[in-house]
């Protein structure tokens, strides 16, 4: 399985993508190596909700201030 | 190379066909389940799967879709299912235990490692992932060769097929990956976040926008409410509302109620509370009555009636009083006219007699002419005397004539009529008398009773036997001028009340365009910490943007590698699968199988595609497998396939289950599986469950007794399957 995690992960480097993508990369795999497709899912759909609701907040608190102004 | 796990034994209670406990030995190569149908063998390999991931994939839970009882032995004591399930590693073994119970959708899952952690629940499956690195479905298709999962590589849609050949191929944890990763609701929720600013954004400028278009409209409104300009700010405001908290006291104190405390507006919100105060103080104004003048209002329409009531009772005793008169003018009082009646009935008694009498006479005298003229007799009929006849004829006839006695009794019947008439008449004259009598008293009564109505209505001024009317009249007039004076009073009142009012609308006005303004400025001055606000959104909108194009990257790269990886291991295992293929089949004309990948784009993701075909060797012409072979054929290519690349499988689970092998196939295909198999138990552990006696005979010779276990299955009951280890 480390052979299919060095192969994209080298196949990213020659497509020249940067630290971020790879770190997401070994991520996404070691996500796997924990807990299985479900895994991979549960923590990204958990990453993009967090900076979601973040946004959601700010947008809502914004939102009040127009009214409350 | 690491070894990969073996399994060392299985122990079965109260699951599916076996309610007794049975434990079976694993410690062999190969483990054999022979029996007929129905007698308990797939429960074995059935056990083995919900252990390790506690479904089962060809399952129907039609009874209890939720708790899956259906797994639980029907004759069960305990209510509930257990299997526990040995795996051994170089030595070291691990131990794995499922249980459920009777009405309970959880399972209880438990693994215990060599160095004695043990993980429960949903930590041990993730343990033992790692341990294995087998999925459920990787299981199902790569360890657990059911028929119909093999039958699924050539014959199921394309998508399906696909995962069955990328899992064969070792690709599993790619496909994975690129499935397990959730594009799409990660792509949506980037631009349901990107729409969120954008709506973010306009609503901002649109917050000014509509504030200052507010801002116009109530300058116009005020413009034709006469606001001066100079009045619409917040000092001049204040002087408006000390004017209307002044003039509202003032008018309270006057009327003699609670004055309101209204407290002077200390900010531009303040007005909007004072507009309220002061509308509540005025609605109470407006409610309050001008003492008196509805109590005079009701003397005054109370006094009208009286005098109306007291004029017609006037009339009325006046009118009496005039008959009354002239009956006594015409006949006199009461006595009198009681005289008269008697007077006159004495009269017409006389009358009477003199008509009797005269009635007689007539009727003797004309009786006695009759009598002369019918009887020509000389002598009187009474005395017998003699009589001159004609003498007393003509006597009797010039008695009637002289006398004129019918007329003389037709003047005293007409007398006579007259004074009856007269009697009639004087009866009526007393009977008028008496009424009229009686109609005064009441008249007169009626009278008193309103004139002491007037009395209390007039009050001390007023003295019996005076000029009534006139008292009465006098009053109206006096109770009129009051009431004029104190409706004076009510409409200085509401002109003051209105003169408030406007005041406090003008003040409403000034505020909402002070409230407005400053809502503008407001949110003027809020602008750059916005900005910055919405900046700060703004990262982390595109933090999320570029999440979502670095999995998109990464998914493509994984689908990239993956079909290089198909490639590399189907041109790798390709001698392998013809070989087997040949040897299984050994079709006449298409000898080679070739697996043919094509990249296609599903639900936006790109995957492996394959198409199975089956060429001739100089690859003239070939067909596609799915389309064109028959099921024993199929079945050949698809066990072909799977023990071809079952040598790249990637999990460390070195175990092949095959449920039934044999279906549809001849007895040479039977004897070169079972070759095949001797090659392939020197790389898995083979469990084999079959019910082909001729494929039984076939395999026994072929394994010695010390690399196998034979476990035969018959008679199954209530308490389960009669299983015996065969010596």
């Amino acid at each position: 399985m480390s052979e299919v995690r060095k192969l994209v992960e080298d196949e990213l480097r020659r497509e020249k993508k940067g630290d971020t993508c790879i770190k997401l990369w070994n991520d996404i795999f070691s996500w796997y190596e924990e807990g299985g497709p479900s895994s991979i899912k549960e923590h990204v759909s958990k990453h993009v909700a967090e900076i979601a609701k973040s946004v959601r907040r700010g947008a809502r608190d914004l939102k009040e201030s127009y009214k409350r102004g | 190379m690491v070894e990969k796990f073996k399994m060392e034994s299985l122990k079965v209670e109260g699951f599916r066909g076996i309610n007794e406990e049975k434990t079976f030995s694993f410690d062999r190569s190969v483990i054999m389940l022979f029996g007929d149908n129905g007698t308990g063998k797939s429960t074995v390999l059935n056990a083995i799967e919900w252990c390790l991931f506690g479904d089962l994939a060809f399952m129907q839970w039609a009874e209890t879709p939720r708790t899956k009882d259906e797994l639980i032995n029907a004759f069960s004591p305990k209510k509930e299912a257990t299997v526990e399930l040995i795996l051994r590693r170089e030595g070291e073994k691990y131990l794995i235990i499922r249980k459920k119970k009777l009405g309970k959708a959880r399972t209880e899952f438990q693994l215990k490692l060599p160095n004695g952690r043990t993980f429960e629940g949903d930590v041990a499956e993730k343990e033992l992932f790692k341990h294995l690195r087998l999925t459920f479905e990787d299981f199902y298709r790569s360890v657990y060769i059911h028929q119909e999962s093999v039958r699924g590589i050539l014959t199921d849609e394309p998508s399906v097929r696909d995962r069955y050949m990328d899992r064969l191929l070792g690709l599993m944890v790619l496909r994975d990956i690129t499935e397990s990763i959730p594009m799409r609701a990660v792509s949506d929720e980037v631009r349901d976040i990107k729409d969120e600013l954008e709506k973010l954004e306009e609503r901002r400028k649109g917050a000014i926008e509509e504030r200052e278009e507010r801002v116009k409209e109530l300058w116009k409104k005020a413009k034709e409410e006469k606001i001066a300009d100079a009045e619409i700010d917040f000092k001049p405001a204040c002087e408006i509302v000390k004017r209307i908290i002044e003039a509202i006291n003032d008018l309270e104190e006057k009327l003699g109620i609670e004055v309101s405390k209204i407290a002077y507006p200390t900010s531009i919100l303040g007005l909007s509370a004072i507009v309220i105060k002061a509308r509540k103080a005025l609605r109470g104004l407006r409610g309050i009555k001008v003492p008196g003048l509805d109590e005079r209002i009701k003397n005054k329409e109370l006094s009208l009636g009286l005098k109306a009531k007291y004029e017609r009772c006037l009339e009325e005793v006046r009118r009496v009083e005039e008959e009354r008169g002239r009956i006594l003018s015409k006949y006199g009082d009461e006595s009198r006219i009681k005289a008269l009646i008697e007077e006159t009935n004495t009269r017409r008694s006389k009358l009477e007699d003199k008509l009797r009498g005269t009635e007689i006479d007539l009727r003797l005298t004309t009786d006695a002419i009759n009598y002369l003229e019918v009887t020509p007799g000389e002598y009187c009929p009474i005395c017998r005397s003699k009589i001159n006849r004609e003498l007393i004829f003509s006597h009797l006839r010039r008695h009637l004539e002289e006398f004129g006695e019918r007329k003389i009794v037709e003047n005293i019947n007409r007398d006579i009529r007259k004074l009856k008439d007269e009697v009639e008449e004087l009866g009526d004259a007393l009977f008028n008398f008496s009424e009229l009598e009686k109609n005064l008293d009441k008249v007169n009564q009626e009278r008193s009773k309103i004139e002491a109505e007037i009395a209390t209505v007039v009050g001390e001024t007023f003295e019996t036997g005076a000029n009534t009317l006139g008292t009465l009249s006098e009053k109206i007039l006096q109770l009129e001028g009051t009431i004029n004076r104190l409706q004076e009073e009510r409409v200085k009142l509401d002109e003051s009340l209105n003169k408030i009012e406007d005041m406090i609308d003008k003040v409403r006005i000034i505020g909402d365009i002070l409230k407005e303004a400053e809502e503008v400025k407001h949110l003027k001055d809020l602008l750059p910490e916005t900005k910055e606000k919405i900046e700060t959104l703004e990262k982390k909108r595109d933090e999320l943007a570029l999440f979502e194009e670095d999995i998109r990257v990464i998914t493509s790269i994984a689908t990239k590698v993956q079909s290089e990886l198909a490639k590399r291991v189907l041109s790798q295992s390709s001698p392998y699968i013809t070989e087997f293929y040949t040897r299984l089949y050994g079709h006449p004309y298409y000898k080679i199988l070739n697996i043919e990948i094509q990249p296609k784009e599903f639900r936006g993701i790109i995957k492996n595609s394959y198409t199975i075909k089956a060429a001739d060797p100089r690859r003239e012409r070939e067909t596609v497998v799915s389309a064109r072979f028959s099921t024993a054929q199929m079945n050949c290519v698809a066990l072909s396939i799977y023990f071809a690349l079952s040598k790249v499988l990637p999990h460390n689970f070195g175990v092949i289950i095959m449920d039934d092998p044999t279906q549809s196939l001849d007895g040479d295909h039977k004897k070169t599986l079972v070759t095949i198999l001797k090659e392939v138990v020197s790389y898995a552990q083979l469990l084999i469950s079959t019910q082909d006696e001729e494929f039984q005979r076939l395999l026994k010779p072929d394994f010695a007794s010390q690399q196998r276990h034979i476990y035969s299955f018959a008679n199954w009951d209530e308490h389960g399957p009669q299983i015996e280890l065969a010596k």
